[in-house]
């Protein structure tokens, strides 16, 4: 007898998280339910919404004791295919409306990497981050990416 | 005119009636392989993927009792969770020690989550975590497992189970395709075919996706397979639902996903391709077609195989 309530009341309440989460699907209106109950549903029908018409990287400059610049290479560290790899440096995570999160958590990841790179007996004074932005090419990811069309923003610096 | 009571005996018998369990357990079977194939190719990165040699940061800040856990721990216990979480699945796949395995495997992919797997917040993460939940309480393990050996020396024998986890899974594969179908319909960047020619020469695009984009092909093809794969997302649940067209969409969803692992290097949801066998619907079971050694597990599996495209619905 418990079982079976438990079973009805399994259902009945996955239903209904599941169709809170489709009604936010198609009308973005909250039902409910918290939030991440109603994000995790919704999670799992939001595949690829959307796409922009350019790429992007971010670059973590190390500054050495003599002033010397050198791109730290961050693939040792992220292990991934490359769509994922670069994904996952954007730190979407924790995107806010506002961003100070976001912004943060780039100072947050370069302390990590000046930790990591010290210990590896790379001895940077600093680290600076920017974000690089170029359009998309039939030629390739990266074919772009030259000076001339690559815009680039100052995110941030740790030391 | 159905009464109010032949609605509900309907509703019971699609959710909570007995069933055979060897459509689960042979989504077990390859769900679990697909498990341990997408972690175990992380193996010789784990140092990096998990533990504090990477750059990890986690969701939560390890800062109070409840989520210090999900601190980055030293390499070789990293390895040691890795290895306990392979270890769980391999269990999960062959069914044993099923609800016990399972329920562990859920736990740490969940551990994986917070600590790392949240970054890239892929849907089909999200979906395998809850299809590994449901199974945890499914039965799956009753048979072509190794419990149902050690408990009647037979690799076929089964118990009967309730259907209710398998209807579970199988609307919500249903409800993922309808809704991001639904969500391509109405957003602004699924309104041409651009979306596709950008998705090609983007950061998951694969040198197949470049060199269709580099043959010049007219933005009216694009719009058209936009559409095309719009409306494929909406009908799909519903043709999976129906016996008739079935086999059609599942031949359909199969093209799709490989397509996608092919084009856009996104290969993790051609998981989505053996969860199919959710939508077929298995007989009642007979008090007298269970039990050991009724033929081979080649004999059972064929027997199943040929069983599910003339079930009754």
């Amino acid at each position: 007898m418990a079982c079976r309530f438990l079973q009805r009341a399994v259902l009945l309440g996955y239903l209904a998280v599941t169709v809170g989460a489709l009604i936010f699907t198609m009308f973005k209106v909250h039902f409910l339910f918290p939030g991440w109950v109603t994000r995790w549903s919704y999670g799992m029908m939001a595949p690829y919404q959307g796409d922009t018409s350019w790429n992007a990287d971010f670059v973590y400059e190390g500054e050495l004791p003599d002033g010397t610049r050198t791109v730290i290479n961050l693939d040792p560290y992220m292990p991934y295919g490359f769509g994922e790899r670069n994904q996952r440096k954007f730190l979407t995570a924790f995107k806010t409306k506002d961003g100070s999160l976001q912004r943060r958590k780039f100072t947050e990841f370069a302390l990590l990497l000046l930790d990591r790179e010290r210990a590896r007996g790379n001895k940077y004074r600093a680290i600076r981050v920017y974000s690089e932005r170029w359009d998309r090419s039939p030629g390739g990811y990266a074919f772009l990416h030259t000076p001339v069309f690559t815009t680039r923003e100052f995110l941030t610096q740790v030391q | 005119m159905m009464t109010l009571t032949s609605h509900l005996s309907s509703w019971n018998h699609f959710w909570f009636r007995s069933t055979p369990p060897h459509v689960l357990a042979m989504f077990r079977i390859i769900f679990g392989a697909f498990l341990l194939f997408y972690f175990g190719v992380q193996l010789p990165h784990v140092a990096m993927l998990y533990s504090r040699e990477g750059l990890l940061m986690p969701m939560f800040s390890p800062d109070a009792p409840l989520t210090v856990i999900f601190t980055p721990p030293p390499s070789w216990a990293a390895h040691v969770l890795f290895l306990s979480f392979l270890g769980a699945l391999f269990f999960f796949t062959i069914g044993l020690l099923t609800r016990v395995s399972t329920a562990v495997s859920f736990i740490l992919y969940v551990y994986y989550w917070f600590l790392s797997l949240f970054h890239l917040g892929a849907s089909f993460d999200h979906l395998f975590l809850f299809t590994l939940l449901v199974m945890a309480f499914s039965g799956c393990g009753k048979t072509f497992s190794v419990d149902i050996r050690i408990r009647s020396g037979s690799w076929t024998a089964w118990e009967p189970i309730s259907i209710l986890p398998q209807r579970l899974l199988a609307v919500q594969i249903t409800m993922t395709y309808l809704g991001v179908g639904w969500q391509k319909i109405v957003l602004p960047d699924w309104q041409s075919g651009e979306i596709l020619v950008h998705g090609f020469i983007g950061r998951w695009a694969t040198a197949p996706a470049y060199a269709i984009v580099r043959m010049n092909i007219p933005l009216s093809l694009y719009d058209a397979v936009t559409w095309l794969i719009k409306a494929f997302e909406v009908s799909l649940p519903f043709g999976l639902w129906h016996p008739r067209t079935r086999w059609w969409f599942i031949a359909g969803g199969t093209l799709f996903h490989i397509s996608i692992a092919i084009l856009l290097s996104i290969w993790w949801f051609l998981a989505l391709i053996p969860a199919y066998i959710l939508f077929f619907t298995p007989p009642a079971p007979s008090p007298s077609a269970s039990g050991a050694g009724r033929g081979g597990v080649f004999h059972r599996v064929m027997e199943l195989i040929l069983w599910l495209p003339i079930e009754e619905e």
